[in-house]
């Protein structure tokens, strides 16, 4: 398998079809990988593919601006790609997808993945199987049933950890405005100081600003230093954009996010006083 | 460091009756920027325009928050007055101490004069942050659009056409004349309504600068006051018009039976190529497909075989225009209320309850009976007739619970004219008040009681049945306080009037704002009565409010001259309030793109940078309107909204949450 | 001196064309209503941000109303549409931090409808109420 993207890697370069290819190899710790940026055929034999492959690799696409990149993607990733194509930070043809039947990574969200498909890809490495998994929504059904006070203690204890070193932001692929209102001075959206209050609110502008648009890929959980529960409110998303505007984000690269348009009889909203 | 001045007003005791306006002023003082604060009487009267003016010149003043009334009433006032000062108008806020607090918080007084306080360091927190923007002009269209053929929209197209300005009338009917070419007579005059119609419409037809479009309806509008851009559809007519000599050959010849006149109310039938009425204006017949034996069956043609012109033509397609207008005057006019709703009066069950309209076109000399009454059941002339009025007219509870104006007044005209064409018939009334507030009219309603005999009962008639030939009308006379029993040959309901079916979708595309009912809602009850929210959009005639002949004709002309006023200027000013993006800032992720309703977004690759082009969004000043979806919907927060500006608007929540 | 309770701090945004025209008239029919709710003008809906209602609550509002025009009457045509989306989703979002839904409130209110405003009104401020007195248990 790790053969076959090599290949396809070193064609890529060597027929100069792309500037970049984006993937992972061997990090010196052993057993991890690191994402690798490579512009020579010849390095091409760097790249792996194993189960430490967690990183989310679309989050470095709309970096690569006007040049073309081909990039190594799982079909999790995938939705994220064409999430970037969608909102117009790179153009499709600027990018070739070497999708990787992924049978699971060390991430919590493989357990549950029923997203391994990849319709659509340049290249296919390696032979999709129906992994037989299932979605799980109960954690936040019952997360929901909470009662406000308890919801709100939950997270006073979790964002109270919160260093607001952005990690959760910078991995995130759909955080890829230029100057984050987390930065701003007028008006100052978020102030600079850190306490739970100020890290909590982050967090809700975070989460209404990929609200579906993210793909629950949970890079920002991966990421975050302090173990924040972060995948409970990425999977909230996805489960209320589901549920109120029948929308799955990163499906396909033509479709408006949910909040970028309406109906006029909504069928999955309650009607408003 | 802004230097801002506070003006409290306090109307009269409007405000000052509730709210501490001393407190108000004093706390302004301590405020960050604030320098001067005053309250007085009447800020909008001229002293307190000036004194506003002459406390900027000497206290320097930069900006000004007047704490008064709502903007909606008073911005325009205020901001002029800040522009006299020397200031740039946009660095005027107001704050709604009266309509938002001491008229709803009366009950209060402690309560409202916190909240006023609030309210005015909300309005100086935000005009801290207001910007100078400079005035924005656009070109203006002298050419106006009429919507609605009848009285309102031909009398307002001739005073604008008189005064030297192109007009067209759109008329979704075949002619204009609308509902005033049914009716008989006029009150309080008894004049035939055709004789003082009928010339109006001529001349409407004959003005060199006005344009009909009949059998048209209007589906599409863009732009703005001055720039409108609307299309119009032309519904397939089935007749080349330039060839069309209006002989009637057609019509007369065609053997559809399949069709009611809906200018007859449908108590006659009417041939599927046909004109509305014989006076009709443009006299050029249309076909009806629904009713046409070719369009139904494939076989006929009999009018194309009769026509000696070739005018018919069976291929003809809906026709869309988009044309450019200045100004916009809707004159839609109404419908009658729907009498099947009245179950108890037996409308539809009995032949011979009949509608006021359907009255009018029995009693007229050119309607299908030439004016001689009979009853629609066996063509028997009525010996007793009974009007009942407030058919869905003050009655909450079918909704209606305003009063329509005119039914007193044609009740009595109708049940007059019964006893002039027929004096031995007994004509009763049922009322529940009799309302004739207009010129002569009491008179009128004294006389048709007095000289004419017709009887008066004050009560609800509470049903009506059929016994025999006849219908028992059971009511209650309030007066006697006795249950009364009339055996009546034919019953008229006095139907009240409503807005035409359309009028909600029609309000919808020029966004112009209607009530529960569908009537158009004008900008002011008292200081707006032609004017609509929408610059530009005017009103006139009942699509508004139910009124008679003259006040429609009068609110035409005043719809008219406030066209002319837009007409008198080249150019004009229209409100810079518009969105800006910062290009560093934009992701080019195009959601405002997608958001914005008036495509005033572009998206351009642009040199933010030497040599970096980047793909970001820009606002096309013209276009935009300033609703803020798109800064509503914009994740980079790189687009702003000038006069509701991100800064503006957090520093208000941020005060009223202090 | 009598001793108030204190009382509730609610930010209404309204929309300049209906809602904000519809509390005019709640004042011109001298409607009473309580005096907790202070009113951003806002030019639609469709203006509404988000963040702006994260924001209120950030700086200790206690509730938070927006209203605008009926669907299909929105001066720009579309605007309180998205908002209605936005609603939708942030109310949803907002309790799941543990923002309670009687907190937070959206309503169309047009401009002829004065009675209607001062019942959104009384009826936010009862829901807010309400939490805040199951809040302090």
């Amino acid at each position: 398998m790790e053969k076959e993207m090599q290949e396809i890697a070193k064609k890529l370069l060597a027929e100069k079809k792309v500037d970049w290819v984006i993937g992972y190899e061997n990090s010196f710790e052993p057993g991890a990988s690191r994402p690798v940026f490579m512009n020579k055929p010849e390095d091409a034999v760097k790249l792996v593919f194993n189960k430490s492959c967690v990183n989310n690799l679309a989050v470095y696409l709309p970096k690569i601006k006007k040049q073309k990149a081909a990039v190594v993607a799982k079909g999790c990733d995938l939705r994220s790609v064409r999430e970037i194509i969608k909102e117009h930070q790179i153009l499709r043809e600027n990018v070739v997808i070497i999708g990787v039947a992924c049978e699971g990574v060390e991430s919590s969200k493989c357990s549950t993945c029923t997203e391994n498909k990849l319709d659509g890809v340049d290249f296919t490495v390696g032979t999709v199987k129906d992994l037989g998994r299932k979605e799980d929504m109960s954690d936040i059904e019952k997360f929901e049933e909470l009662s406000s006070k308890e919801k709100e203690a939950f997270w006073n204890k979790e964002f109270e950890r919160c260093i607001r070193c952005y990690a959760c932001r910078n991995v995130c692929p759909v955080c890829y405005c230029p100057d984050c209102f987390a930065n701003r001075l007028m008006p100052e959206y978020l102030n600079k100081v850190v306490n739970t209050a100020e890290n909590k609110v982050f967090q809700q502008i975070r989460m209404q600003h990929v609200f579906g648009r993210c793909t629950d890929c949970r890079a920002c959980e991966e990421a975050c230093p302090v173990g924040i529960k972060l995948s409970l409110l990425t999977k909230k998303m996805s489960k209320d954009a589901k549920k109120l505007f029948n929308y799955e984000s990163g499906k396909d690269t033509d479709s408006r996010p949910p909040l970028s348009t309406f109906k006029v009889d909504e069928e999955g909203i309650a009607e408003i006083m | 460091m802004a230097r801002i001045g506070v003006f409290v007003c306090h109307c009269g005791t409007n405000i000052a009756g509730v709210v501490d306006v001393k407190r108000v002023a004093e706390y302004a003082l301590t405020l960050p920027g604030v320098k001067y604060a005053i309250d007085y009487k009447y800020m909008c009267s001229d002293p307190g325009q000036n004194a506003i003016i002459e406390a900027v010149k000497e206290h320097k003043l930069d900006r000004i928050v007047v704490t008064a009334c709502s903007p909606r009433m008073h911005e325009g006032t205020f901001r002029k007055a800040a522009e006299r000062s020397g200031i740039n108008q946009y660095m005027s806020e107001m704050a709604n101490v009266r309509e938002h607090d001491s008229w709803v918080h009366s009950d209060d007084k402690e309560a409202a004069t916190l909240k006023a306080m609030k309210l005015m360091e909300m309005s100086v927190a935000k005009v801290r942050r207001s910007e100078a923007l400079s005035k924005m002009y656009a070109t203006v269209e002298k050419r106006a659009l009429v919507i609605g053929g009848g009285i309102a929209g031909i009398q307002a197209a001739l005073d604008i056409a008189e005064a030297g300005h192109k007009v067209v009338i759109v008329e979704k009917d075949p002619s204009i004349g609308g509902r005033m070419a049914q009716l008989d007579k006029t009150f309080p005059t008894l004049d035939c309504s055709a004789c003082i119609l009928t010339p109006k419409m001529v001349a409407a037809s004959q003005h060199p600068n006005i344009e009909l479009r009949v059998y048209s309806e209007v589906v599409e509008v863009n732009g703005y006051v001055g720039n409108f851009d609307i299309k119009i559809k032309k519904k397939a007519s089935s007749v080349d018009n330039k060839k069309c000599i209006s002989c009637g050959v057609c019509t007369l010849k065609c053997p559809s039976k399949r069709a009611q006149s809906e200018f007859d109310e449908k108590i006659a039938p009417r041939k599927a190529i046909y004109t509305p009425f014989p006076q009709a204006v443009p006299n050029k017949p249309v076909i009806d497909r629904e009713a046409c034996t070719f369009f139904l069956t494939g076989k006929c043609r009999i009018c194309e075989k009769v026509c000696p012109t070739q005018a018919i033509d069976f291929n003809q397609q809906d026709e869309v225009v988009t044309e450019k207008f200045g100004a916009v005057v809707l004159a839609t006019g109404f419908d009658i209320f729907d009498s099947n709703v009245y179950g108890e009066y037996g409308y539809g069950e009995y032949k011979d309850v009949v509608t006021s309209l359907q009255f009018e076109r029995l009693i007229n000399s050119s309607g299908p009976t030439e004016g001689h009454v009979v009853r629609l059941s066996d063509k028997k002339e009525p010996k007793n007739l009974v009007w009942i009025q407030c058919v869905g007219s003050r009655d909450e509870s079918k909704g209606r619970p305003y009063c329509s104006r005119v039914c007193c007044m044609y009740t009595a005209k109708q049940a007059m004219l019964m006893k002039e064409h027929y004096p031995e018939v007994n004509c009763y009334v049922f009322y529940i008040d009799i309302r004739a507030a207009g010129k002569n009219y009491e008179e009128f309603v004294q006389k048709a009681q007095n000289e004419y005999g017709v009887i008066y009962l004050r009560g609800r008639v509470s049903k009506i049945y059929e016994k025999k030939d006849k219908l028992i009308v059971r009511g209650a006379d309030t007066l006697s306080g006795s249950q009364v029993e009339i055996v009546a040959d034919m019953v008229v309901l006095a139907n009240g009037l409503e807005p035409r079916k359309d009028a909600k979708s029609l309000a919808q595309l020029f966004h112009v704002s209607y009530d529960q009912y569908g009537f158009f809602t004008e900008l002011h009850p008292k200081l707006g009565p032609v004017e609509t929210a929408i610059a530009g959009v005017f009103v006139a005639g009942a699509c508004q409010a139910c009124k008679d002949i003259p006040d429609t004709v009068a609110q035409a002309g005043a719809a008219a001259s406030k066209v002319l006023g837009l007409f008198s200027k080249e150019k004009m000013e229209v409100e810079p309030l518009i969105a800006k993006v910062d290009p560093l800032v934009c992701s080019g992720c195009e959601t405002c793109y997608n958001v914005c309703p008036y495509s005033a977004i572009e998206m351009e690759d642009r040199e933010v940078s030497r040599g970096n082009l980047k793909h970001v969004a820009k606002v096309l000043d013209s276009v935009c309107k300033g609703c803020g979806a798109c800064v509503g919907a914009c994740y980079s927060k790189a687009v702003d909204l000038k006069g509701f500006s991100e800064r503006q608007v957090y520093d208000q929540i941020e005060t009223v949450t202090q | 001196m009598e001793v108030k309770e204190k009382k509730l701090n609610i930010v209404g945004f309204l929309c300049n064309w209906c809602s904000y025209a519809g509390a005019d008239l709640t004042g011109l029919g001298r409607n009473i209503y309580p005096a907790d709710i202070k009113i951003i003008r806002i030019p639609c809906t469709g203006r509404m941000d988000p963040m702006m209602v994260i924001e209120a609550f950030h700086k200790g509002a206690d509730g938070v109303l927006v209203s605008g025009c009926h669907p299909g009457d929105c001066h720009y045509s579309e605007g309180n549409y998205y908002w209605r989306r936005r609603y939708a989703h942030l109310k949803e979002l907002l309790d799941f931090f543990g923002i309670d839904k009687r907190r937070f409130h959206a309503s169309w209110v047009s401009a002829s409808e004065g009675k209607k405003f001062a019942e959104v009104v009384k009826k936010v401020v009862t829901e807010t109420q309400d939490w805040k007195d199951s809040n302090s248990k």
